[in-house]
């Protein structure tokens, strides 16, 4: 479950000039299909994150592609807690966020976003 | 204009890609392995190229170092994309052979107006490229026979006989010469006498070796260089193109006409000649030839040039 009194919360789900960049910009249905891809690469990476065989080196690769990604996709803040991730496994000696938060910030995001998308269509 | 797109998370990649479809006249294609980018990329010429930097299995700077070895012109405009945004991955990148640089999340305002960019640059380069290859082409060939135009020649010539005299190798030298090409041009015009040469360089492209080299000096008259050849060979060659020239007539107005040609050869004396000197004695022995009757070859060394010449006086 969420924690709706978590100070993630008090930050944008996620950017919503950006978001409309693209529903203005892009062909129909598009958005959609970017967020699908999205939602999927979410859970790939989230996999990946919670999987306690991978190593220091991988599990810091995937924190990486997630930044970057949630950054490119405008999920500023989730894209902020995967870079703490990403910082808190280069330092190993650093104690960083725990996954879950991040998880919790993508669902926000998603179901805002889906808000925004299900307006539009 | 092909736009390629590298990057291990398929949804950067699918989100890189709509927006490059925004753009007229371009075809995207996306990797998510920069490995099979690197193959596509080596066996097609991309014309822009989005490459993230981090990646498994080989980074966005070794597919650089790699690719430009083979791009060697680096002409290809390269996109390198990455979150990591301090100035040391700038400059590798930059080091390596990237022409340009993004740092996710990118703004797509900015992100089309460079792709433009690139792209127009792109196209600017192919364009110049395509006439700098049309300006060697104009310098250096005889445009109506598709042979080496008279200068060009020369260079080749001076070229092979460089490499004979440092090899030790033969070298003979033709010079061929259309006969009674007035007629055939008073006859049926300039057209068909253009048809003519056309057949005759068409003919010699055919029964030559690769390596050999066909040039229009100028009117009727063509050179053949013939490197690793003595004179015996030449003449041997010579005479094959002779009778090949002489079976295949040419169609004319729906007639059909005889074509013959008379040929000088030479070969090369590494100890006394010169291009000039070499070209003169295959000029002489081909007006020997037209001397006497026409639709012959004679060839002779420098060394029997003045028994001939005696001979012939």
């Amino acid at each position: 479950m969420t924690d709706t009194h978590s100070p993630d919360n008090a930050e944008p789900a996620f950017n919503s000039e950006f978001l409309d960049q693209m529903i203005e910009s892009l062909p129909p249905g598009m958005p959609q299909q970017l967020f699908d891809k999205l939602s999927e690469e979410c859970d790939r990476l989230l996999a990946a994150l919670k999987d306690e065989t991978k190593s220091a080196e991988e599990t810091t690769s995937a924190a990486h592609e997630f930044k970057g990604m949630l950054a490119n996709f405008g999920l500023d803040h989730s894209s902020r807690i995967a870079a703490e991730i990403e910082h808190s496994q280069k330092h190993a000696s650093m104690i960083g966020p725990d996954v879950a938060r991040l998880e919790a910030s993508i669902a926000r995001g998603r179901q805002a976003i889906k808000t925004v998308l299900d307006k539009s269509a | 204009m092909k736009v390629v797109i590298i990057d291990d998370n398929a949804a950067n990649a699918m989100l890189i890609e709509s927006w490059v479809q925004q753009l007229d006249d371009v075809e995207t294609v996306c990797f998510n392995d920069s490995a099979d980018g690197l193959a596509w990329c080596e066996a097609n010429e991309p014309d822009l190229i989005f490459l993230d930097q981090m990646m498994p299995k080989m980074s966005g700077t070794e597919f650089l170092t790699r690719y430009r070895s083979v791009d060697t012109e680096a002409a290809v405009p390269i996109v390198m994309v990455t979150a990591n945004a301090d100035r040391q991955t700038l400059y590798t990148a930059l080091e390596a052979g990237a022409t340009d640089f993004l740092s996710k999340p990118f703004d797509p305002t900015e992100f089309l107006a460079r792709t433009r960019n690139l792209l127009r640059l792109r196209a600017n380069h192919l364009e110049l490229k395509e006439t700098i290859e049309r300006l060697h082409y104009l310098a250096t060939t005889d445009t109506l026979t598709e042979t080496a135009n008279r200068a060009h020649f020369f260079d080749r010539l001076n070229e092979e006989i460089d490499r004979a005299r440092r090899n030790d190798k033969p070298l003979s030298l033709a010079v061929l010469d259309a006969d009674r090409f007035k007629v055939i041009n008073d006859t049926f015009g300039h057209a068909a006498g253009d048809t003519v040469l056309k057949t005759l360089a068409d003919t010699a492209r055919s029964m030559l070796r690769n390596h050999d080299i066909v040039g229009r000096l100028g009117g009727e008259e063509f050179a053949i260089c013939m490197p690793e050849t003595n004179l015996e060979e030449g003449i041997h060659v010579c005479e094959r193109l002779r009778a090949a020239i002489e079976e295949n007539r040419v169609q004319l107005e729906g007639r059909s006409l005889k074509l013959t040609v008379s040929i000088g050869v030479s070969q090369f004396d590494s100890k006394t000649d010169a291009a000039d000197s070499l070209l003169k004695r295959a000029d002489f022995l081909l007006y020997r030839a037209k001397d006497s009757g026409r639709n012959q070859v004679i060839g002779v060394n420098e060394n029997k040039m003045s028994e001939f010449s005696s001979m012939a006086s």
